[in-house]
């Protein structure tokens, strides 16, 4: 009985702590405590790269889906699988992120 | 039902670890929050040695410049490692059980931490001059 309602009480405090963090570094990311300047920038001109561009896209979409794939998975004995095509797809793109990084920034 | 001297022994070991778990996590939450641990740099990378040597002899100043930028790739890990656990846990605590990982999961952890690991390697090596 005590160690099942230490259980619960685990459950409710990981989540909440978990919800904390991630509103902690929104929250800081938002008001500019974290530095997001530049992200999209080359390090030697500083203009725009098309191929952080797409990366940040990829990314965002992919993992924003991943989460809505997973949440509505919610009950089952396992984590959503990724199709192969999906991952080559992000590989490509962090791949081409990479080659434009060594190239030029 | 707690029966037996075992069973009080085993209850008191719970609670003092959950106890001990809460409190390492409050006191991670707390230091975050109050700006103890510095979250700052979280994203950032440091600034591009010509930029700033350049910033330096612009602004007339003996100490160069801080110029730090976000770093994508420190973005994207930050991004794949909480939406990954955040679904985990959700699941985990639905299910009441661990929940297993597909191998095409840690495949995309892998090549975001790889992605990451590689960048910091093509920084260092264009931040470091041609030996003569």
């Amino acid at each position: 009985m005590i160690i099942a309602g230490v259980g619960t009480v685990i459950q409710y405090a990981i989540s909440i702590w978990f919800c904390c963090i991630l509103i902690t570094l929104f929250w800081k990311m938002a008001s500019g405590e974290i530095i997001l300047a530049g992200i999209l920038q080359s390090r030697r001109s500083g203009r725009l790269k098309l191929h952080r561009l797409q990366m940040l896209v990829v990314t965002l979409v992919f993992a924003i889906g991943y989460l809505i794939v997973g949440l509505s998975h919610a009950g089952g004995s396992t984590l959503p699988n990724i199709p192969k095509l999906m991952l080559l797809a992000l590989l490509g793109s962090q791949g081409a992120y990479l080659t434009g990084k060594y190239k030029g920034g | 039902m707690i029966t037996g001297f075992w069973g009080y022994i085993s209850a008191a070991v719970a609670i003092g670890i959950t106890l001990v778990i809460l409190g390492m996590a409050i006191a991670v939450l707390i230091a975050l929050f109050n700006g103890t641990i510095n979250l700052k740099y979280l994203l950032a990378e440091p600034a591009d040695p010509a930029a700033q040597q350049a910033a330096q002899v612009a602004g007339g100043n003996p100490q160069p410049p801080e110029i730090p930028k976000a770093s994508l790739s420190r973005f994207q890990f930050l991004i794949f490692t909480f939406v990954i656990a955040g679904v985990y846990l959700v699941l985990c605590l639905e299910a009441g059980t661990l929940v297993q990982i597909p191998d095409n999961v840690v495949l995309l952890l892998g090549v975001s931490g790889g992605t990451y690991a590689a960048s910091k390697g093509i920084k260092a090596a264009t931040d470091t001059p041609p030996a003569n």
